[in-house]
């Protein structure tokens, strides 16, 4: 290579390279004293940045700690609850959003036939409760929708993405 | 490594005193990167614990892939920034002028170093010389250097692009050579 000296981007990108160092640059070190002492230089300063520490460690810095882990316990149990909470608003969402496109009440009475054949959903009670269920999908359909939405959001951020962006803001 | 396993199953299995033990051998490293990264002394302790509280509480997140000291060296790294943040202190966002030469954004005060690294002098001095860096500078080299983190990791980690990151590495670094040459000058004088 270049007979000129490496510059210290050159120097600090060979070190930084690990086993997979730069043949050529290698080749100039090992002939141009110069850089040599630069590289050893930087090498000293990277065995320092990463030595091991013993700092001057304030006392009681486990009982601290240890004495806050019931409290966070209870928070995360809390937590916990709220998802538990929300994902069910999620689905009584989703319920409602399909409930108002579509006739979900014959669905389900079909499904419970074929699953117990002995209740005979097709007269009676199921129909009054049917409709019941479905004057209050109508009647709340706002905020169910509200409320499956907000859970959407936190359940997407704390279980999908883990980073709490939107829920850390508040919990 | 496999004790590190071991020590990680009996924390999520409720053992306190493996938490413990967890505490006493990282706390170190902990309370290093808290100072280096210019926590005020009368915050550091709550600092210290937010830490320990946020390993606890993701410990079941921890990929068992890399080190336990790596992954508690991000914690506290970026523990003290968000801290920094919030303080509206010398943050990551507030980029002094680039082209500004680094040993002028340093102040000359000569800092005591709150603490002796296992080698020597020079280490001291090169510690002392990290801690009076912006913010930008010594998050980098931390996590380089003690949580090594690759380029990528640090830029994903402090929402720079990869350059800006390999940038502020090298001119840290750069920095830091020419204070220990400077010393070993004057030692062979």
């Amino acid at each position: 290579m270049k007979s000129e000296h490496l510059t210290d981007k050159q120097i600090q990108e060979y070190l930084d390279a690990g086993k997979h160092k730069d043949q050529i640059i290698q080749k100039h070190i090992s002939i141009c004293e110069e850089c040599r002492r630069l590289v050893e230089i930087y090498s000293a300063l990277y065995r320092d940045l990463a030595a091991p520490v013993s700092a001057a460690i304030p006392i009681g810095i486990a009982d601290s700690v240890l004495v806050r882990i019931p409290a966070y316990e209870r928070r995360a149990k809390k937590t916990e609850y709220m998802n538990i909470l929300l994902f069910i608003g999620l689905g009584v969402l989703l319920l409602g959003v399909t409930q108002y496109f579509t006739d979900l009440l014959p669905v389900g009475r079909d499904m419970l036939n074929s699953l117990v054949p002995s209740l005979d959903l097709q007269n009676g009670i199921s129909v009054e409760s049917g409709m019941a269920a479905e004057e209050f999908l109508s009647k709340y359909r706002l905020w169910i929708m509200t409320f499956g939405v907000l859970g959407g959001v936190y359940l997407f951020d704390r279980v999908i993405l883990k980073k709490r962006i939107f829920t850390g803001m508040f919990v | 490594m496999p004790d590190e396993i071991q020590l990680i199953k009996s924390v999520l299995s409720g053992d306190r005193n493996a938490f413990r033990q967890v505490i006493e051998q990282y706390q170190a490293l902990v309370v290093h990167i808290v100072i280096k990264m210019g926590i005020s002394p009368v915050e550091r302790d709550d600092i210290y614990q937010d830490v320990f509280l946020k390993v606890y509480q993701n410990l079941d997140s921890f990929n068992k892939k890399s080190k336990l000291s790596t992954w508690i060296a991000r914690i506290a790294i970026n523990t003290s920034i968000n801290y920094l943040k919030q303080k509206k202190a010398d943050s990551l966002d507030a980029v002094k002028d680039d082209s500004e030469p680094l040993s002028e954004s340093i102040a000359s005060n000569d800092l005591t170093p709150d603490f002796q690294t296992e080698n020597s002098q020079t280490s001291a001095i090169i510690w002392g010389e990290v801690e009076k860096m912006p913010v930008k500078y010594k998050t980098v080299i931390l996590m380089y250097h003690l949580a090594e983190m690759s380029y990528e990791e640090i830029a994903d980690a402090v929402r720079l692009p990869q350059g800006t990151v390999k940038s502020y590495l090298f001119r840290g670094r750069k920095y830091l050579k020419d204070k220990l040459e400077t010393v070993y000058n004057r030692a062979d004088l």
